[in-house]
């Protein structure tokens, strides 16, 4: 809920009416300013129960200065009251948890601002800024989300009921009594069982279509919005029909065609500054209470003044009071929209609505005929307005029509099968073409070769090392230093890889080179898994160059292969350093030169790098010849790709031999430390 | 578009004794094989393999396989860090391994601190229940004791050995999901998953420089 009223307050762009925050502090005591900051950033919904949240709206709003102006704010509108009656008692349990003493204790105004603050709640959701603040949460806020909507609706309407009990009934019970009594509770359970289920339906198709799209408050999206507020109000009737039929039907019928609603109204207005009046007498017992009623009063008029100036931007019929207009909006809607029995529906609520109002009247108020009458007579004359309005903007209503009706363009079945064929065919397409592309694709196939876990490893090795030399290095007396610092300068001139790569082409004893080189090393590791891989490249390759002429691959499979061959030779020669890289770290014979190992190791590099720039030409050959076959095929990409992926190759093997000179530089200090020590 | 392969990568680490059967339960878990003969693993092996945590969530377990002999124990310590879970095998014919529980599960915690790392203990070789030496009671109250998850399993006849690792990896989905784990620059434990190549041979991009540091 306090979500929606920030929603509703982001959305208030007039800068007159957004009190700025430190304006409001001002006004505020100090006290309260703090409640004024939580609110504005989002009360939580257990501030609401709070019962100086009238304060905090006002601090919230600070809008005292417009008092004045707002006393002549006294436009009532019948309905609205009978809403209000209404309505309290249809309430929701969300709105019992923010119902609050002072609230409805009421002040003298409050009467006289309700048809007001129906507008404002209608076309003003900026104010919206509080829950507890009574009238201005109708569901006219900006409808953000549906179900949130329909609460901040229920709670407001909750608040106008309250309030006009307030007014009407002399506020006797309710002024001290900070929970609802049961029974109305008990009420607002019946109440709703009393819709039917058309109305239900229809209610929640104009609040559902109402919601969706509508983001934001302005003209531009004024008909939505419209409609939303005329779903709201709707609804609000409609909770009232049946509890009227149950009790006085009878009576209403019987008071149609009674006085104009403002009759009425200034009639209403005498009672309810008696009525609040006794609430303040009783206020007084409690300064606290008489605190909140005063601010809360100052808030009510000063929205009245925020109403006014809304009203006369836009041009909204004074002498009609919002809150029928919206339910018009809602009558003339359904007639145009061609259900004809919803608008006799509209009709009963009418009635109904007068009924409340006969129930309030059992609480000392006597107005309930004109009420009745009223409520008829003003919903005719707003239904006619609001189609009006609605039509000027929307021609036959017809864009209206549309975003309200259900979707005519709904995919038939055998459209929404065909779909999912397509994209089932298409998935499995890109799936095999995904496949293909793995296949080919170095880096995956390094991956799962393991050789990038094994660089990991070999980094975090790396890493290790590299800090215990440093730590190393500074723990060591400056003229061990200096017999030490030779060798590591040793070792890493080792590392130095020279650029001057020898030509490829030439084949090299691979397998025994790399056997001698790792013999050199000393540290027990077989190049087995290497040796392996190598084999099986050398052999694929001289099974293809055996087969002269017809070749049972093709090109993509030749160019699969070499670069799968790449990439598993790789991945074993980087596993090749990152076992080294292991074994110097953990060997126990010390007397091995740690240069000579690096040595050995830029060797070994050396060798794995000569033998990936062989093998991509003897694959690059095996592409050419195929192209030369089948003329039609275009290789180069592939083998540029090739060449492109044998220098990845390389990188890494290089990349795993440089991770290495950390870790020799470590063995070669922890030798040169054991001897100093042993010395 | 390309559609990921996998959503997150999982790295787990194997401890404990040596010749508990680490590498023989991998073997069995990635390759659905097992071998009698195995020989011992020099520093740290890798597998790997993708499961599904969830309906249409797959991950990549990462498995690091360590070497149990004492001689590789500085080595294999260096590799706890970056784990984001830790699986400790005994063997359930061989008393000793099992009451080395406790130290390769302090020693693995100590290490990876201060990331969190999900723990479960396996009784491997259940399978040779006419040797066995722990009772599958014994085994469950340590993991009790300590919170961990417990299961029994052989890599020749398969117990246990898909349920154990789907627990880890829907453990550790869990705890992703829950933030109690996050992915961390620095802290190789969950990587995000990447989306493999959809584009053909041809236009496959230089990938050497992409790799993970």
């Amino acid at each position: 809920m306090s979500d929606s009223d920030d929603n509703a307050f982001a959305s208030a762009d007039e800068g007159e009416e957004k009190t700025p925050p430190k304006e409001r502090a001002k006004q505020a005591p100090a006290r309260k300013e703090k409640k004024a900051e939580k609110t504005e950033t989002g009360a939580s919904t257990g501030s609401l129960k709070n019962p100086k949240t009238p304060s905090k709206v006002e601090t919230a709003k600070g809008k005292g200065k417009q008092q004045q102006r707002n006393k002549k704010g006294k436009n009532c509108g019948i309905s609205a009251v009978q809403e209000n009656s209404g309505t309290k008692k249809s309430e929701t349990k969300e709105s019992q948890k923010t119902e609050d003493p002072v609230l409805k204790g009421g002040h003298p105004d409050k009467g006289s601002g309700d048809g007001n603050r129906e507008m404002s709640g209608f076309e003003e959701p900026e104010k919206s800024n509080s829950l507890s603040q009574p009238a201005e949460l109708s569901g006219a806020s900006v409808p953000k989300d549906s179900d949130q909507n329909q609460d901040v609706g229920g709670l407001s309407t909750e608040k106008k009921g309250a309030k006009s009990l307030g007014e009407t009934a002399g506020s006797k019970a309710n002024i001290s009594s900070s929970v609802k009594s049961p029974e109305e509770q008990t009420i607002a359970a019946s109440d709703r069982d009393h819709h039917t289920p058309q109305q239900e339906k229809v209610l929640h198709k104009l609040e559902e279509s109402a919601n969706t799209g509508s983001s934001g408050w302005g003209w531009s999206s004024w008909g939505s919005s419209l409609l939303s507020a005329a779903s709201t109000s709707v609804q609000t009737f409609t909770h009232q029909v049946g509890d009227g039929l149950t009790t006085i039907m009878d009576t209403v019928e019987s008071s149609l065609g009674v006085p104009d609603p403002n009759t009425l109204a200034e009639e209403d207005k005498d009672k309810d500054v008696e009525s609040l009046e006794t609430a303040k007498k009783e206020d007084v017992i409690d300064d606290e209470k008489k605190d909140k009623t005063e601010l809360l009063k100052e808030n009510q008029e000063s929205e009245r003044a925020e109403r006014k100036s809304e009203e006369e931007t836009k041009d909204t019929g004074q002498d009609v009071s919002p809150e029928p207009t919206a339910s018009g909006g809602g009558n003339s809607w359904f007639a145009s929209w061609g259900v004809g029995d919803l608008a006799k529906k509209m009709q009963d609520t009418g009635k109904s609505l007068a009924a409340k109002g006969q129930t309030l009247m059992t609480e000392g108020f006597d107005a309930v005929e004109h009420l009745a009458a009223g409520g008829i007579d003003v919903l005719e004359n707003i239904g006619k307005k609001t189609y009006n309005t609605l039509a000027e903007h929307d021609p036959a209503l017809r864009r209206t029509r549309q975003f309200l009706a259900p979707r005519g363009d709904k995919p038939n079945l055998s459209s929404s099968l065909r779909e999912a064929r397509d994209q089932a065919e298409q998935q499995q397409k890109q799936d095999e073409a995904n496949q293909e592309a793995l296949k080919a694709h170095f880096g995956t196939l390094f991956d799962d070769y393991q050789g990038l876990a094994h660089l990991e490893a070999l980094e975090i090795l790396s890493n290790q090392s590299e800090k215990k030399v440093h730590s190393l290095l500074n723990s060591l007396a400056s003229e061990d230093l200096a017999t030490i610092k030779p060798q590591l300068l040793n070792i890493k001139n080792a590392f130095e890889l020279d650029d001057s790569a020898e030509d490829a082409a030439e084949d090299q004893d691979f397998t025994s080179l790399v056997r001698q080189h790792l013999s050199e090393l000393e540290l027990g590791t077989a190049p087995d898994k290497l040796n392996t891989v190598h084999q099986m490249v050398q052999a694929w390759i001289k099974d293809f160059d055996s087969n002269d002429s017809n070749h049972s691959q093709g090109t993509k499979e030749t160019h699969e292969k070499s670069i799968q061959a790449l990439a598993e030779l790789t991945a074993k020669g980087v596993e090749q350093f990152h076992k080294a890289g292991e074994m110097v770290l953990l060997d126990k014979d010390k007397d091995k030169d740690c240069t000579e190992r690096a040595h050995s190791l830029a060797r070994l590099t050396g060798v794995l790098c000569h033998e990936i720039g062989n093998l991509s030409n003897k694959f690059v050959a095996c592409l050419n010849k195929l192209a030369e076959e089948n003329k039609s095929e275009d290789v180069t990409r592939m083998v540029t790709n090739i060449y492109l992926e044998a220098s990845n190759s390389s990188t890494y093997i290089q990349d795993a031999f440089l991770l290495l000179l950390p870790v020799l530089q470590h063995a070669a200090l922890e030798q040169a430390i054991l001897a100093l020590t042993s010395s | 578009m390309c559609d990921p392969i996998f959503e997150y990568q999982f790295r787990l680490i194997l401890i404990g004794d040596s010749t508990v059967g680490k590498s023989s339960l991998l073997r069995y878990f990635t390759d659905g094989k097992f071998d009698e003969a195995c020989d011992p693993t020099v520093g740290v092996d890798f597998y790997a393999r993708l499961m599904e945590v969830k309906p249409g969530v797959r991950v990549k377990l990462q498995l690091w396989d360590t070497a149990g002999q004492e001689r590789f124990r500085s080595i294999t310590r260096s590799y706890y860090r970056n784990s984001v879970g830790v699986m400790i095998v005994y063997d359930i014919s061989k008393r000793s391994s099992f009451e080395n529980l406790k130290d390769w599960y302090e020693e693995a915690r100590e290490h990876i601190e201060p990331h969190k790392a999900i723990f479960v203990i396996l009784g491997h070789k259940a399978d040779n229940e006419d040797k066995r030496q722990v009772t599958h009671r014994e085994g469950k109250r340590f993991a009790e004791m300590h919170g961990l998850k417990f299961f029994e399993t052989s890599a020749k006849t398969g117990q246990n050995v898909e349920e154990s690792f789907a627990q880890i990896a829907r453990d550790t989905y869990q705890h992703l999901q829950d933030g109690h784990i996050r992915i961390e620059p620095g802290w190789d434990g969950v990587k995000a998953g990447f989306a493999r190549p959809k584009e053909t041979v041809q236009l496959a991009e230089a990938e050497g420089e992409s790799r993970c540091c």
